[in-house]
């Protein structure tokens, strides 16, 4: 080997560590040359995050800036969607596109349109490259499209929140392997930038919206507790007063800043405290209806009324934090029902009173008509008597008379003597008959039917006989009566009573008393039935014969209260019924007990 | 009881009488009565059969009841006054009352005083003379 082979030898190698020297220098200066142009991208990046005032700007601005300054064909920003197919939608693009988005379709799932760069960084939530689009197995479905379009190489930056990806930036170059460390991370920051900005809009968004619907909260609270009827009170946990309604304010007549802060038992002292304090200590709720109240500041008012209710809240640890006092004034409804009550007492009053009177009535009637029924016993004993008296008299004459004619001997004194004592016997036993309307216990007692109506009926007898009155008794003589045989007996007088009168009045000639009792047999009551023939009643005043103070009599002869006595006897001291009817040619009582 | 009646009484031996009362015992011990003093008594027990003896018999006096059944004693009287307006009458009744007593006749209320009757009779015959 000469020395020249040797130069040369030598000269080659230096050639060529030369040219190794110039392309690794050429090298250098293009991946200097594509990190400058990303730092300047990123620069501007962060211009832009200051400049942009909306989200859609910003990622807009951001892709314009990608592509004009860091040199690439086609930036674009997509966001995971929540739908069916978990699609990639487009928001924002800068660059050649030429209807590529448009026309691929891509997923954030696991299948093979999710996982291209896209939705692999939306996965991962790391960046992704696809270093040559020509070759890359995984980058299939779009692969015809991107190389249509000149795109040789890609990457995909996760856009995050809380460590979660929603969405990519995704940046396509024309040659491929356009996406070394230093570059991926310049970029990886340029994405963070973008994420940071958009989070900042959103976390902006969201406090305008949260501070808007806190506002509009506050606006409805404040229309309730202007326009609530009821009052209502929050008060802490100590009853200072927080918030007062209008309608409170009014009732208690002070403007509302003089509550704020104020303790309401302070303002208010009264017997609710205790009441309050229970509800604390014992956590319900307390409601009362009515509950009567005084202003302690407005005494002039007199006692007002409540219906309260006083909640308690409480807070995460179970402990009293606020009062929720509604109150409703009930004042004018109480005084309204206090009024309405005091009417009802005052009418019971009255008719307590006139019920009192009517009793009183009652009795001065009954007593009436004991009056009249003993005058009608007078008149009676008086009819009965006056022809024994004048036999008895006559024949006492006549005892001189026979002595002075000579006839008075032994038998005729004997004879006379008989007839006397036959006819005082028959005076004695009057007053007995009678005795029974006027003497006796006023008390309750098992008498017999048959007995008191034929003693009731003596006493009428000797009217009826003289006047040739058929008198027909048919009387079951085993029904016993419970009641006050004083008070019955008067009303089987009366009813003959008036049976006589008619007789008298109308001239009735033949007339015909029927007097019939017998048990009914399936009800068990005793029916006693007076019927007579003098002509019945007239039609018009068959519904007023029992009222008091009736009659048809002339005034010296009725009262207008036997018949009004007749029914109290029967159907208030006997339970009983009386009833009156014509029959054919006159009328029938009938009472049943 | 004076001597006086027992003569004057013989008087009554030529006049007749109509005693009408619906009592039997009181009808009889007054007939006694009368039948020893009158000439002639007739009895009747009511209105009816008193105006149809007076009608046969007309008596001097006529001694009556009011309250009768079948006719009573008013409606008696109004017919013989019918037939003879000067009758004399003598009411005995029970009943001090317009109902049963009449301004025309002699009444007397029972019980009857046999003296008082007498007196009556006699002021009825010197009305009548």
């Amino acid at each position: 080997m000469d020395d020249r082979d040797k130069l040369i030898e030598q000269l080659k190698t230096e050639l060529e560590d030369s040219r190794r020297q110039v392309v690794k220098l050429k090298g250098q200066e293009r991946a200097l040359s594509c990190t400058r142009r990303a730092l300047k991208a990123v620069r501007e990046c962060q211009a832009v995050l200051f400049s942009s005032r909306d989200e859609t700007t910003l990622l807009e601005q951001t892709c314009r800036v990608v592509v004009e300054r860091a040199g690439y064909r086609l930036a674009w920003v997509g966001y995971a969607q929540d739908d069916k197919g978990r699609t990639v939608r487009p928001e924002a693009q800068f660059g050649y596109e030429d209807g590529y988005l448009a026309s691929i379709r891509i997923s954030w799932c696991d299948d093979p349109f999710g996982r291209g760069p896209t939705g692999t960084a939306i996965r991962t939530g790391k960046p992704t490259i696809c270093r040559d689009i020509l070759t890359d197995p995984q980058y299939e479905p779009w692969r015809k499209e991107a190389a249509m379009r000149g795109f040789a190489s890609s990457i995909a930056l996760p856009l995050t929140r809380d460590k979660t990806a929603y969405g990519a930036l995704n940046i396509y170059a024309t040659e491929p392997d356009a996406f070394d460390e230093d570059e991926t991370n310049l970029l990886m920051h340029m994405s963070d930038l973008l994420s940071f900005g958009i989070n900042e809009f959103r976390m902006h968004n969201d406090m305008v919206r949260i501070n808007e619907q806190n506002t509009n909260n506050a606006k409805l609270l404040d229309l309730i507790f202007k326009h609530t009827i009821d009052s209502i009170v929050l008060l802490d946990k100590d009853f200072n007063f927080i918030r007062v309604s209008d309608t409170y304010a009014r009732a208690c007549q002070r403007e509302i800043s003089e509550f704020i802060g104020r303790n309401h038992f302070e303002m208010y002292p009264s017997s609710l405290k205790d009441e309050a304090e229970d509800v604390k200590a014992g956590k319900y709720v307390y409601n009362r209806s009515e509950r009567p109240f005084v202003f302690p500041d407005h005494p002039e008012w007199g006692t007002t009324y409540w219906d309260l209710g006083l909640v308690p809240i409480l807070d995460e640890r179970n402990e009293v934090k606020y009062f929720l006092f509604t109150l409703r004034d009930v004042t004018l409804q109480r005084r309204y029902k206090d009024e309405l009550m005091a009417l009802n007492a005052g009418l019971q009053r009255r008719v307590d009173e006139e019920v009192e009177k009517n009793r009183r009535k009652d009795q001065i009637m009954y007593e009436q008509s004991r009056h009249v029924a003993m005058g009608e016993l007078l008149f009676n004993i008086a009819h009965q008597w006056r022809q024994p008296l004048c036999s008895i008299g006559l024949m006492v004459q006549d005892i001189e008379d026979a002595y002075r004619f000579n006839e008075l001997d032994a038998a005729y004194l004997e004879i006379s003597s008989k007839t006397i004592m036959k006819e005082l016997l028959y005076l004695s036993n009057t007053i007995e008959n009678f005795k029974v309307f006027y003497a006796g216990s006023s008390d309750k007692i098992s008498f017999n039917l048959s007995v008191t109506a034929d003693r009731a009926l003596s006493v009428m007898m000797d009217y009826f006989k003289s006047r040739k009155v058929t008198v027909d008794v048919d009387i079951d003589r085993m029904i016993n009566i419970d009641g006050n045989v004083n008070e019955f007996s008067q009303v089987i007088l009366n009813l003959l009573t008036n049976i006589r009168d008619v007789f008298e009045k109308r001239q009735v000639a033949n007339g015909v008393v029927k007097i019939v009792s017998y048990r009914e047999s399936d009800t068990g009551k005793v029916v006693l039935t007076i019927t007579d023939n003098g002509g019945g009643m007239r039609d018009d005043i068959t519904g007023r014969v029992f009222d008091p103070y009736f009659t048809t009599k002339d005034k010296a002869r009725g009262t207008g209260l036997g018949l009004y006595i007749s029914k109290v006897i029967i159907e208030n001291n006997m339970r009983g019924t009386i009833t009156a009817a014509n029959t054919i040619d006159g009328c029938q009582l009938r009472i049943e007990l | 009881m004076s001597n006086e009646h027992i003569l004057n009484e013989t008087v009554l031996k030529g006049l007749s009488v109509l005693y009408v009362e619906d009592d039997d015992l009181l009808r009889a011990n007054l007939g006694k009565y009368l039948k020893r003093r009158f000439g002639e008594v007739f009895l009747a027990s009511n209105g009816r059969e008193g105006l149809n003896i007076y009608n046969e018999r007309r008596p001097d006096f006529v001694i009556t009841d009011i309250n009768m059944p079948v006719m009573n004693g008013n409606e008696m009287i109004k017919g013989i006054l019918d037939i003879d307006d000067a009758q004399p009458i003598i009411i005995t009744t029970a009943f001090n009352d317009d109902e049963h007593t009449s301004s025309r006749c002699v009444n007397l209320i029972k019980p009857i005083d046999t003296n008082k009757l007498l007196e009556a009779i006699f002021y009825c015959m010197g009305t009548k003379l």
